[in-house]
């Protein structure tokens, strides 16, 4: 069963369309990840699967956000409170400025499971403890009355997730979890996100620019650019052959794609501001396949298995 | 431009946009026309003011607002709206040297002793709580009442008193902005000290003094014309606002004009004042609109 | 190995920062005294001229605070740091002064290291002003020719920083840098906040920079697979302290000591066919206020014994063509993490 069908979402800032034509589909357990760089989009776009937009600022124009069969977009304030940590949680990327830094790390999940569920104070304070030490946090039952600047870097990031898991949401949107930990760290916590997808069958959609971090942990992934999704699939098929040219592009300007001291086959140019997209397929003036026909939008098509590619060449996929 | 320059800003300052008249800061545009205003007029008083502000008129005394006398005349029958316009010249003058000065002194102590840091910072720290332990206006008048009274006492006092402010707002930017990268930077390069601090620090910290300082002319006008009406400062028959509320006084109840337009003059100043301080503010990225 | 001089000549260099307490001389109350974090705790290393070395290491562990103790930005409270010959002290200006007109620093955030008020070619246009690099009426075409240099058109020189995007203003620190000619450079982080695809185009420019210019290159960052591509020697620092130290293939093919067969075990591969490494290391690593005693990788070491929480810190030794700091032999390593 489909756990999250997102249909032709479109956001905007005033009268510029920043996101568009955003097809997503995840299915229970399963973990999704959005790949991009920085102005594809892929920060505003999880946001708005929670409503969780900046109000006068952002906006969704179009499309649906079908969690467990319901569309999230036209539902109100307060019935959206209702779905958010319930069911959809939400890590973000920087632990320091995401924990209130004034309350103590166990009341911080308490007051979740409180909240939405109405526990007795016991109650939480037990599920509280429970959560710690299924994010591996040593000694829960003494860690519970810490502050979050007692914790070390990835510790706050662990109980970031307790936090987010605390109603038990069967969706767990994790935006740039890892970018700002040291590597040793970030192994860590992607093992634990795993571990828990294992143990809760909790679904996880992990934004990153990381494409390691994608083939180690992600089932499938959705590539953006520009603000739309420029190719989506198994990620073998995406790592191994990539259909669409940036997909090939990213992965080929790694620096352990190159022999060592060679110079990196790079895309020129740079991404896009919003405001001042390209005509037509929004990669196409850094594209090394362009044509005439770039100038018109490439509509996001299957190609093969369950693929999805928006290029108007993308009809054989070419291996890496 | 990014998603939220995009869509920042009311309606007015969109609708400047989309006529190519950029994002419109109507603090800024209002508040300058204001001032400009008053200093056109103080600065062409002799060719606006109908009369001769100082001059006895002793047969047209105590008149109200009427034609020959638009913001009527006061007990020697001097025409107010000539003395208001003169005035304007004087507390205009106030307003800006009365800044001014502080301003210099201040910022130049506070980049110093925020860069040096040490026994200099040190002690500039403690001569600045001793300033600042006494009442500013009772500072100033007692300062004032050991030099003679008078507009240029008012402006050393103002300046002894004056300079602690804009100090203590340079030295804490000046302290977070030595560690900043692109000072390492210069250092890394090879930049002298007093290179880095005249031609890099302080030029990113003067946005906050300026805006501090429109501010600031409010307060330094409110008290010159306090002053003055105390009697220490602008003697009469000059004509100045605040000299003008003190002879007033005596008439509130029968000649309601001698004090009320000075007053309102002081007002509007004040307020082109901080609505200028709003927008430079708004201008410098200090501030949301 | 050449047997040119070295370049750079770093030797048990120490950087301590106080971290809270008073020091009272005289007085000894416990609890109370000045607390010291050693953030370069007697590091030693040479660079020869037109190499390329590259520094690794997690958060805490001393590489930024290294790199800006080489140009004399920091206080040391020990060592010396000697280029071409000349002894470097921050305290002795005319050293400074030598060292900063032929060594330059790149940084990590690309519009921090820019001043926001000035033009970016104004920026450039005052090094050599100040280094006299160029006569009054030769400086804008030397601007010019830097920005061209860097890949970028001559026209953006009356920019801001602010006008550009990260690579732009990256490519101008890097021009900016080049300005004195310097034979040394610096990188800390420089690519560490640009996307994957910018940080392409910065390194292949730093690499064609560096090989057309002969630079010296010392190449800190967090990133192996970019120090991997990068740089010929590398060190790998924690908390203070250099555990490893050679040839980048030979480092990165055969590791030899537990934290980098650690730290290369925990960097993700771009093979979905690979599964996430087991988990190599315990715990995080301690708060540098309080520092284990002996080797201070040994509460986390999957190798640890008696010896290793002894007084004794490890100190490098060679074996083979890479030095480690561990009191054992460990046989290297192979790619797939396996002790053979």
């Amino acid at each position: 069963m489909s756990l999250l069908a997102v249909r032709d979402l479109a956001i905007a800032a005033g009268r510029h369309l920043l996101v568009e034509d955003i097809d997503l589909d995840l299915s229970e357990g399963e973990v999704l990840g959005l790949v991009g760089e920085s102005g594809s989009g892929k920060t505003i776009t999880c946001r708005a699967l929670m409503r969780l937009l900046p109000e006068g600022q952002l906006r969704i124009t179009r499309g649906s956000v079908a969690l467990n069969g319901r569309d999230l977009v036209p539902l109100s304030e307060a019935a959206m409170r209702k779905v958010r940590g319930v069911e959809v949680g939400m890590i973000f990327q920087n632990p320091n400025s995401h924990l209130d830094p004034v309350m103590r790390i166990g009341d911080q999940i308490a007051e979740s499971v409180r909240y939405h569920e109405g526990a007795s104070r016991a109650d939480a304070r037990k599920r509280a403890i429970d959560l710690l030490r299924q994010v591996g946090i040593p000694d829960p039952a003494g860690r519970i009355s810490a502050f979050p600047h007692e914790f070390s870097g990835g510790m706050r990031q662990r109980a970031m997730i307790a936090v987010a898991l605390a109603c038990r949401p069967r969706l767990l949107i994790a935006d740039e979890p890892t970018t700002a930990l040291d590597v040793t760290v970030q192994a860590q916590v992607l093992r634990l996100l795993l571990d828990l997808r294992d143990r809760l069958g909790l679904a996880i959609i992990l934004v990153t620019h990381n494409l390691g971090v994608v083939a180690q942990t992600c089932d499938s992934l959705a590539v953006m650019y520009a603000g739309r999704v420029m190719e989506r699939g198994p990620k073998r098929d995406l790592l191994r052959a990539p259909a669409h040219p940036y997909t090939e592009a990213l992965l080929k300007c790694q620096p352990g794609s190159a022999a060592p001291a060679a110079q990196l086959p790079a895309i020129p140019g740079q991404p896009p501001l919003a405001g001042v997209f390209p005509e037509g397929c929004r990669f196409h003036p850094r594209c090394p396949r362009a044509a005439g026909i770039c100038r018109e939008r490439p509509a996001l098509l299957p190609a093969g298995g369950k693929r999805l590619v928006a290029c108007h060449f993308a009809a054989p996929p070419r291996a890496a | 431009m990014s998603a939220e320059a995009l869509s920042r800003g009311n309606w007015l300052g969109r609708g400047f946009a989309t006529l190519g008249l950029g994002h419109a800061n109507l603090n800024l545009v209002l508040g300058g026309a204001i001032i400009l205003g008053w200093a056109l007029i103080a600065v062409f008083a002799p060719w606006i003011a109908p009369y001769d502000p100082i001059a006895h008129n002793l047969p047209e005394k105590l008149l109200g607002p009427g034609l020959s006398h638009p913001l009527g005349t006061d007990n020697f029958g001097r025409d107010i709206l000539s003395r208001v316009i003169y005035g304007a010249r004087i507390d205009l003058q106030m307003g800006i040297l009365g800044v001014l000065f502080p301003f210099l002194i201040g910022t130049t102590l506070g980049a110093v002793a925020g860069y040096a840091g040490g026994w200099v910072d040190i002690l500039l720290m403690r001569i600045l709580d001793v300033v600042l332990a006494f009442p500013f206006l009772v500072l100033m008048l007692a300062i004032i009442a050991i030099l003679q009274p008078g507009l240029t006492s008012f402006y050393i006092a103002l300046a002894l008193v004056g300079w602690v402010s804009y100090a203590r707002l340079v030295r804490a930017q000046v302290l977070v902005l030595k560690t900043s990268d692109f000072v390492l930077a210069a250092r890394s390069l090879g930049f002298g000290r007093l290179r880095i601090l005249f031609r890099h620090i302080l030029p990113n910290c003067i946005a906050g003094s300026i805006v501090f300082s429109m501010s600031d002319v409010v307060l330094v006008v409110l008290a010159g014309s306090s002053i003055s009406y105390l009697g220490l400062g602008v003697q009469p028959p000059t004509a100045e606002w605040g000299v003008m509320i003190a002879e007033g006084q005596n008439f509130i109840t029968t000649a309601w004009w001698i004090t009320t337009f000075p007053g309102l003059a002081i007002v509007l100043m004040a307020f082109g004042f901080s609505l200028l301080a709003d927008g430079l503010a708004e201008r410098f990225g200090l501030r949301q609109p | 190995m050449t047997a040119a001089a070295p370049l750079l000549q770093v030797r048990d260099l120490e950087v301590r920062f106080r971290a809270g307490g008073i020091d009272l001389p005289g007085l000894n109350v416990p609890g109370f005294g000045a607390r010291y974090v050693n953030a370069v705790n007697r590091v030693s290393l040479s660079v020869a001229p037109g190499e390329t070395i590259g520094i690794v290491g997690e958060s805490g562990c001393g590489k930024s605070t290294l790199g800006r103790a080489i140009l004399g930005l920091v206080e040391t409270q020990g060592g010396e740091v000697r280029f071409a010959g000349d002894p470097v002290a921050p305290r002795d200006r005319t050293s400074i002064a030598r060292l900063r007109a032929r060594a330059a620093m790149i940084f990590q955030d690309p519009y921090a290291s820019l001043n926001p008020k000035l033009d970016i070619g104004e920026a450039i246009a005052e090094v050599l002003r100040v280094h006299g690099k160029a006569a009054p009426d030769a400086i804008a075409a030397r601007v010019a020719e830097l920005l061209r240099l860097v890949g970028l058109s001559p026209e953006l020189a009356r920019r801001k920083p602010h006008q550009l995007s990260g690579g732009q203003c990256q490519r101008v620190g890097i021009a900016r840098a080049l300005a004195i000619e310097p034979s040394l450079i610096i990188a800390d982080e420089c690519v560490a906040a640009l996307d994957v695809s910018i940080q392409a185009q910065i390194l292949n420019l730093l690499m064609e920079l560096q090989r057309r210019m002969s630079l010296s290159l010392v190449f800190i960052s967090h990133d192996l697979g970019v120090v991997r591509h990068l740089c010929r020697r590398v060190a790998v620092m924690y908390l203070g302290r250099i555990v490893e130290i050679g040839l980048t293939e030979d480092v990165f093919a055969a590791p030899r000591h537990p934290y980098t067969r650690a730290l290369l075990a925990a960097v993700p591969d771009i093979d979905p066919d690979r599964a996430l490494a087991p988990a190599q290391l315990r715990g995080e690593p301690p708060s540098p206020l309080d520092l284990p005693a002996g080797c201070p990788f040994h509460p986390r070491c999957p190798h640890a014994q008696e010896i290793c929480a002894r007084g004794v810190v490890p100190e490098l030794r060679r074996t083979g063509d890479i030095r480690v700091a561990c009191h054992f032999d460990l046989p290297p390593m192979t790619q797939q993490g396996e002790d053979p």
